[in-house]
């Protein structure tokens, strides 16, 4: 059994069908990127986990099924979810915008902040700073740094690199890594930027108008020419 | 609890102080300006609590204020319940009211709220007027309602001890976690749901804590006047004063609804021998936009910058 199984997932918007029986398995530990173009479904499947939309199939983190628990609940079962970095609280300081996180976790909040603090000290510096003043890249660190203070099992990435600069999603990479690796964190990441992703990713699943085309390891994809084609404009 | 300070716990008291010794400075007209503007601290404050942190824009204030009112108002004069019961009782049926008031914000948002909850107000409005005329007064509302204090200096303390209760505990509620995260909630809804937290649950809570400060200050509101009028309590321009003094005075801040309700209450006060009419409305509606304009987070604000430019001159000369 796999840690995360989404099984046979359909999403949908009213009567629209964003995404048509996906199924995906993630090991407990590994990085999985999802990539795809703009409207593929990416945040839909992300958002989807977290009982955001309305969907028919299962949804399991360590064979206990998400699909009827409300999002709390979720949360509490140990998903994270780093929402693109346009959804921080912008009137309120760095240190509020990660508290806000720390509501379902109120027991590891010195632990997790130090942790988020550690990954991203630029975030120390600047804890009193409203989040609405800062770059892109450090309201990404914020984004992830939220997530974070849930205490997540497996965290959700929704494209970290939108809009970015390469310096700073170079950074954000290097961070993913260092959280999986240290600390053995399971991480489902969303992304157009198929460089970024096969740079910190163990499997790749390309999903293309709510449907998986391709999936395999990060190895796999990129010795396959339809997918360089497709995404490396090569 | 997050950001009390030493510095914070002093100016309360310096403020405190202050007001326990202004009945020795001014004169008995001035310390009913005050007894008033304690009070439209008190709403605002209510006010800022729902709709100055989580966005929720309430039109509709005084239906909550109202029924605090008229519940203690009908079971002291009209059952003759001791008010040391009918206040306790009128809070408690406020704050159920305020369940009430809550029911839409999980439907809708923004102008709509703002719309509905008007026509809360509009609803008890006419509802008191003509349900049980007999209990309520219907049009004329009701005279002679009992008082709770005698003489100004008395009403005054009354008023500020209820204010200064009322303001310093909402502004440690609000310093705590649940404070920050209504103010996520007024910033972006979906993403504290995104972090796990139930948004009703903290709206229903915010909802009932509001219409306990309305309840509360409405009572003792009518215990002080020792009347009551359906038109003069659920009028808009009521609505106004208390958002205008919230706006002015800086939302989502506790002390800036205070300030604003004492900076509007004196404005008008000042201009009235000027201006007697509904003029003075236009002059106050003027200066409030002035200062939106200026500084859109109010005097609260416009404060805190001179403060903060007072510590870099303070630190720059170290």
């Amino acid at each position: 059994m796999a840690f995360l199984e989404i099984d046979q997932l359909s999403a949908f918007y009213g009567k629209a069908r964003a995404l048509s029986e996906i199924n995906i398995d993630v090991e407990q530990g590994d990085i999985i990127a999802i990539i795809g173009a703009n409207g593929a479904g990416k945040s839909t499947l992300l958002d989807s986990i977290l009982n955001l939309t309305q969907t028919q199939g299962d949804i399991r983190l360590e064979e206990k099924s998400l699909t009827d628990l409300p999002r709390s609940k979720i949360v509490g079962c140990g998903v994270g979810y780093a929402t693109e970095r346009f959804n921080l609280f912008p009137y309120m300081s760095v240190q509020d915008n990660l508290l806000v996180g720390a509501f379902t976790a109120r027991d590891t909040i010195e632990q997790n902040l130090s942790l988020v603090y550690k990954l991203f000290p630029r975030l120390q510096e600047r804890k009193k700073q409203e989040s609405g003043t800062l770059s892109g890249g450090e309201r990404q660190m914020v984004s992830l740094g939220r997530a974070l203070m849930t205490s997540p099992r497996l965290l959700l990435v929704d494209e970290p690199t939108i809009g970015l600069a390469p310096r700073v999603c170079v950074d954000i990479a290097a961070a993913l890594r260092r959280l999986n690796e240290e600390t053995g964190l399971t991480i489902v990441i969303t992304e157009q930027n198929v460089n970024f992703a096969t740079r910190i990713a163990k499997y790749l699943y390309v999903l293309e108008t709510g449907k998986v085309q391709m999936s395999g390891t990060t190895d796999e994809l990129t010795s396959n020419n339809e997918l360089i084609e497709a995404y490396f404009g090569q | 609890m997050t950001g009390i300070s030493w510095r914070h716990v002093a100016l309360w008291a310096v403020f405190i102080i202050f007001m326990l010794l202004l009945p020795e400075m001014v004169s008995k007209g001035t310390l009913r300006t005050v007894i008033f503007a304690n009070f439209l601290a008190i709403f605002a404050i209510s006010w800022d609590v729902i709709s100055g942190r989580t966005g929720y824009i309430s039109f509709g204030h005084p239906f909550l204020i109202g029924i605090g009112a008229y519940t203690t108002a009908i079971l002291s004069y009209r059952f003759g319940m001791p008010v040391g019961l009918s206040i306790p009782l009128a809070v408690c049926v406020t704050m159920v009211a305020g369940t009430l008031f809550f029911l839409p914000a999980l439907r809708v948002k923004g102008s709509y709220f703002a719309l509905v909850t008007l026509a809360f107000m509009e609803l008890m409005y006419q509802l008191v007027q003509v349900i049980r005329p007999d209990l309520t007064g219907g049009t004329r509302g009701m005279s002679g309602v009992t008082t709770l204090a005698r003489g100004a200096v008395n009403n005054y303390y009354l008023s500020f001890g209820l204010m200064i209760v009322i303001a310093v505990s909402m502004w440690v509620l609000m310093k705590t976690r649940f404070g920050t995260a209504l103010s996520a909630i007024g910033m972006n809804e979906e993403s504290v749901r995104g972090s796990g937290l139930s948004t009703t649950r903290l709206k229903l809570f915010a909802f009932m804590v509001s219409a306990m400060v309305a309840g509360l200050g409405g009572a003792f509101y009518v215990h002080y006047l020792g009347s009551i009028a359906p038109r003069a309590l659920f009028d808009i321009n009521f609505v106004f004063t208390i958002i205008v003094a919230v706006l002015i005075g800086g939302a989502s801040t506790i002390v800036g609804p205070m300030l604003g309700a004492f900076f509007l209450t004196f404005l008008l006060e000042y201009l009235r021998p000027y201006l007697p009419g509904a003029e003075r409305y236009f002059i106050y509606g003027s200066i409030a936009l002035v200062i939106y304009m200026y500084q859109p987070k109010g005097l609260y604000e416009i404060v805190m910058q001179q403060w903060r430019k007072y510590r870099v001159v303070k630190a720059g000369e170290t």
